[in-house]
């Protein structure tokens, strides 16, 4: 078995989708239909991973997401309807792993739900690379090393694109929002600092992309942020 | 106020007394003159009499006034006696019926002087109304071709300055901004920018509190600000109808406004009270114009949606009914190939109501329009991702300039454009062609344009598609369906980004559909 996992929704076609796609792909899904029912399954339950959808019956699904983060630590993957940007990005800076979109399909679904677990597990155990390499296609970053290696040949990147590439690196597949890299890189978040972001994304994709018109490596997630491609994600 | 007035209008007076002095001593000696030749050198004294009325007229006319009419009378009086009646250059006033003859003279050259004087009033009243009159109506004239509000106060900043020639202060909202006209300022400079003035600047006219206080308490201020050095201002309300519109103030300086100027002021006043009351009511039936037209097209939208999403959906119902009562006894290719059809028509349904939310963002106004600098060569990467996830098959060559290029927009409506144009001319397109996708930065805009090869566009399906909502009168099947919905979705978002949308038929190859979208904000 791969996994526990629960989901919190409250439409039973989505509900039936989900866990015919689970089971066939050997994860043990829990359903839980409102937000009550959702805290206390968590706690009996323990699930490895959460599926929640933010529009439940009873209770914000934003608000819900704050309460399982403060009493229970496991991925979140949020599943969103498509036309709400600033819901996916709050949910993610309130600690949510990662955002699916309504529709999806299952091969997407699986995808996220692997990358979400391989976080958790701190991608010690099931990868067979070390914990400081990220591999993709022909790109390598090296994070002991310090460097981005692509086809075999070191890249050369200013300081600012590489410490962005080695956070992206450090979370393969998963989004981070335009604040979250704003923060983590320049330490705070001046408007003028977004653009500057958007400047070094630019600059790394014309580095490491092949064509940058089609990034491979780099995808943007428009009104959300950046995702580095994984095995599992990789279009190349 | 008023003793200071008066002191200002004897001092006024002075000039013109000394010019009516000079005028009556002239006409007079010139009497004089003439009636001592008549007198000495022919001896005849009957015009004597008749040639100073003359004068006393002479004298009304050009003073206007009574007194210099009554000096003249009397004058001419004692003239006649002492000059002309014996005993020469001496007084008689014994001579037998000279009471009479004195007196008749004398009630004969008030009359007439009353006469003159009158006339002379009432022909400068008539000129003076006549001329205001003509004033306004060329005000009034004005008045009807302004169709701003901004327009209107310019009009009345004008005339104001022009009648009363004093430094005049628009307020449109107590402690607003507020627009000042010095008495030297020349129009054209003070009004060419429309320099409004915020409270916090240094000069703040001391009377800038009287303004607040008429627009509040809606009636006219009369502000004795400095008695020694004489300044006043009048601070007049705009309103019209128990709407206030804003204040005006003329400092009145030294000298007080007359009443004709003040009634005038006041006139003109009225007048562009009224102006703004039709310009706000003309403002208001053009937002309901507006929002009666924004209707029509969501209403001619939601009619046009209603019609695309049905094809699918009977589709769905039909193919996934036929599974679910025969699925057992068919064949697997055909049940397979239902499940396909299935699947395409949902993703179809999917993509128009991506469409339709697209919209509703937009509605009222654009205040969904949420813009931030976003890099075009992003919102490009993330339309062709998305299409390649419908058509895996998706042959697309992407040519834009090596720079980057950053604008202002709403990055999901600018993905949902491009997403709309390459899905368009894929379904339109020659399928083993490629569609040319090419960005190009132009001097103050950037063109982003999708060429495919197709057929392209007749003319007429082009006038349809493009001026609106309208759809073909004869359906063409599904190979058409959704495009007039689409395409005009996309202009829609366009317009909202005060962009345009455009399509020709590029001979050769296909239809060119473009957009462009204005540098601005510092690009």
């Amino acid at each position: 078995m791969n996994g526990n996992v629960l989901i919190i929704e409250d439409e039973d076609a989505i509900v039936n989708v989900l866990t015919s796609i689970l089971i066939a792909n050997e994860y043990i899904p829990v359903v839980a239909k409102d937000g009550n029912q959702a805290l206390t399954m968590l706690r009996s339950f323990q699930p490895d991973v959460v599926l929640l959808d933010l529009g439940l019956p009873d209770i914000d699904g934003v608000d819900l997401l704050k309460k399982m983060k403060q009493t229970y630590n496991c991925p979140v993957l949020v599943v969103s309807a498509r036309d709400n940007e600033w819901e996916k990005v709050e949910a993610l800076d309130l600690g949510a792993d990662d955002y699916i979109t309504k529709p999806f399909g299952s091969s997407e679904l699986l995808a996220r739900i692997r990358v979400a677990l391989r976080n958790r597990d701190g991608g010690e155990e099931k990868e067979t690379v070390s914990k400081n390499i990220y591999c993709c296609g022909k790109l390598l970053v090296d994070l002991e090393k310090h460097m981005v290696m692509l086809d075999n040949k070191r890249i050369h990147l200013t300081k600012n694109e590489l410490r962005i590439m080695e956070l992206l690196s450090r979370n393969p597949g998963k989004v981070l929002t335009y604040d979250y890299l704003i923060k983590n890189i320049w330490g705070s978040d001046m408007p003028e600092n977004n653009r500057i972001l958007r400047v070094n994304m630019a600059n790394i994709r014309r580095k490491l992309e092949e064509n940058p018109a089609e990034p491979k490596y780099i995808i943007t997630e428009i009104g959300v942020g950046y995702r580095l491609a994984d095995e599992s994600y990789f279009l190349g | 106020m008023k003793t200071e007035s008066k002191q200002k209008k004897m001092r006024f007076d002075i000039v013109q007394f000394l010019n009516q002095l000079v005028i009556t001593i002239v006409v007079l000696s010139i009497a004089t003159a003439i009636n001592s030749i008549i007198v000495f050198s022919y001896e005849k004294t009957t015009n004597v009499s008749g040639i100073f009325l003359l004068a006393i007229i002479v004298v009304s006319t050009l003073t206007g006034q009574y007194f210099w009419g009554i000096c003249s009378a009397v004058y001419s009086v004692i003239a006649t006696n002492f000059f002309f009646m014996y005993p020469y250059f001496a007084f008689d006033f014994s001579l037998a019926g000279y009471p009479l003859t004195f007196l008749v003279m004398a009630t004969t050259s008030m009359l007439t002087c009353a006469l003159t004087v009158n006339m002379h009033n009432q022909r400068d009243r008539a000129k003076q109304r006549e001329k205001m009159a003509y004033l306004m109506n060329e005000m009034d004239q004005k008045l009807l071709r302004a169709d701003t509000k901004e327009e209107i106060i310019r009009l009345l900043m004008e005339h104001l300055h022009v009648q009363t020639e004093r430094p005049i202060l628009y307020l449109e909202q107590p402690d607003g901004e507020f627009i000042f006209l010095e008495k030297k300022d020349r129009l054209e400079n003070v009004l060419e920018g429309w320099p409004k003035r915020t409270i916090e600047e240094k000069y703040l006219p001391e009377y800038y509190r009287d303004a607040c206080i008429a627009l509040e308490e809606q009636h006219i201020v009369n502000d004795d600000l400095d008695p020694v050095k004489g300044d006043g201002v009048l601070c007049i309300p705009v309103m019209w109808q128990k709407k206030v519109f804003g204040a005006v103030c003329i400092e009145l300086g030294e000298d007080a406004l007359t009443e004709e100027i003040q009634e005038f002021a006041q006139g003109i006043i009225n007048h562009f009270a009224i102006a703004f009351d039709h310009q706000a009511l003309r403002e208001t039936q053009q937002q309901l114009l507006m929002e009666q037209k924004e209707e029509q097209i969501r209403g001619s939208l939601l009619r046009s949606i209603s019609h695309d999403l049905r094809t699918p959906l009977t589709g769905i119902l039909g193919a996934s009914a036929s599974i679910l009562e025969n699925g057992e006894r068919m064949q697997p290719e055909l049940r397979k190939k239902l499940l396909q059809d299935i699947n395409e028509e949902a993703h179809w349904l999917l993509r128009m109501i991506e469409n339709v939310l697209s919209v509703t963002k937009i509605g009222n106004h654009n205040p969904g329009l949420k813009k931030s600098l976003e890099p075009v060569e992003e919102v490009i990467a993330g339309s062709v991702l998305h299409c390649k996830k419908y058509y895996p098959d998706l042959k697309i060559e992407i040519q834009q300039p090596d720079e980057l290029i950053m604008l202002p927009m709403d990055p999901i409506l600018i993905r949902q454009v491009v997403t709309n144009l390459i899905d368009n001319a894929h379904r339109h397109g020659k399928s083993n062609e490629k569609i040319e996708l090419t960005v190009a930065l132009e001097k103050d805009y950037i063109e982003i344009s999708v060429q495919d090869y197709g057929p392209g566009m007749s003319a007429e399906d082009m006038q349809h598609v493009f001026r609106g909502l309208g759809r073909r009168k004869q359906q063409e099947g599904d190979a058409s369906r959704g495009l007039g919905l689409g395409i005009s979705i996309c202009k829609t978002i366009v317009e909202a980004h005060k962009g345009q949308l455009l399509a020709e038929n590029v001979a050769g190859k296909g239809l060119k559909v473009l957009f462009r979208l204005p540098l601005e904000e510092g690009n």
